[in-house]
């Protein structure tokens, strides 16, 4: 057995105690103020939902070969009805810079009004400096409403 | 090796040293820490019943804190007010918490300042040359009580409302002028959107104000006078 000074050296002193157990306390209490307000901060809606979230739009709000802007997973997404059966939907975020895109009726294309990128009604690049097609999401019907998914 | 001493605490870590050092030598906060914080010794005579000023304070930094949560959500008007305080309470995580905390520290904290009053009225700490503390004191009050009345309007809820119908007709009985001051709290003859805006004004903007101003003057006096000796 060593000698008892040796353990000493080793021993907590109460002061040393008494601080580790304040600090750990602090952080605690610290921790435990901060994430709440974290979270406070971010409402349920602000990040998108995860996978298998769906949108359903009413029939009646998209006419016949009109467009209808909508949020999936909270960015822009946009649904067009090029005729009574037949409809489709896709981001609308440009796959360039991130501009929101706009439907153009009358020559049945999307354009990208920040630098003029093309696509085609299947979300692929006709024109411009866009790299990647548009993501498409699968559109159902189900009682007069449109159910947009994931593709 | 260099080290800091602050009253009992002494720290060594290098880079606290340092960082301090560096801070210190611009702005001169060890002399105002040493002066003011750690070698401030607290007179033997105070008891529990010293502490709720402190304690009214720190609620007060608490209801500032919950009320600024609270606002980022809530909307002050008629139609969304009450929406909006249950989707704070339902659907904002912790929300619940947040408006739990500000809605009990309003009610704790007329408590405290009560308390506060008692032990000052009661030990005759009011007494000269402390008779101006006692009049600020006596604004913060009100203060308090203003924070109390115009906040329990805002959620927009029956009890809310017909709270400030009663409220708002006190003043009313007053001779000659009690009508004009009842229709300048409403801002009209009935509780409306325009009361629930003044009420949401006072609330978040005025009282916070002046009672930051009030508070200023209550410790700069304290600290100019002291802490009152035993009876």
């Amino acid at each position: 057995m060593p000698e008892q000074a040796e353990w000493e050296d080793e021993s907590l002193t109460r002061r040393v105690f008494i601080m580790a157990s304040l600090t750990t306390a602090s952080i605690v209490a610290a921790g435990g103020t901060v994430y709440p307000l974290y979270r406070y901060l971010f409402p349920s809606d602000s990040k998108g939902g995860g996978k298998g979230t769906s949108v359903t739009i009413p029939e009646a709000e998209v006419v016949v070969g009109g467009a209808r802007f909508f949020k999936f997973k909270g960015k822009p997404a946009i649904l067009i009805r090029k005729s009574e059966k037949e409809v489709i939907a896709m981001s609308a975020v440009c796959t360039h810079l991130g501009c929101v895109v706009k439907y153009s009726e009358s020559d049945q294309i999307i354009k990208c009004p920040c630098h003029g990128a093309k696509f085609d009604l299947k979300g692929k690049v006709i024109a411009g400096p866009a790299p990647k097609p548009l993501q498409l999401f699968l559109v159902s019907r189900d009682g007069g409403k449109f159910v947009i998914e994931e593709a | 090796m260099e080290q800091l001493k602050f009253g009992p605490i002494t720290v060594k870590n290098r880079l606290a040293v340092k960082g301090f050092n560096y801070i210190n030598k611009r702005l001169g906060l060890k002399e105002i820490l040493d002066d003011e914080v750690f070698t401030k010794v607290a007179p033997t005579h105070l008891g529990f019943l010293s502490c709720f000023g402190g304690i009214t304070f720190f609620i007060f930094l608490m209801q500032v804190v919950t009320g600024l949560l609270l606002m980022i959500y809530y909307i002050p008007d008629v139609d969304k007010a009450y929406a909006s305080v249950v989707m704070i309470t339902n659907d904002i995580e912790f929300g619940w918490v947040v408006r739990g905390l500000h809605a009990w520290g309003a009610n704790l904290m007329v408590i405290t300042v009560i308390i506060h009053m008692g032990k000052i009225y009661f030990s005759g700490i009011y007494k000269a040359p402390r008779e101006f503390n006692w009049v600020t004191g006596i604004v913060l009050l009100n203060l308090t009580l203003g924070f109390s009345f115009t906040g329990y309007l805002l959620p927009w809820t029956q009890l809310s409302y017909w709270a400030t119908v009663v409220g708002t007709e006190v003043p009313s009985a007053v001779p000659l002028v009690g009508d004009t001051i009842k229709i300048l709290m409403r801002g009209g003859e009935d509780i409306s959107q325009v009361t629930l805006s003044r009420f949401f004004t006072l609330h978040v903007i005025l009282l916070p104000i002046a009672t930051v101003v009030l508070l200023v003057l209550h410790f700069m006096q304290i600290r100019r006078q002291g802490i009152s000796g035993p009876m």
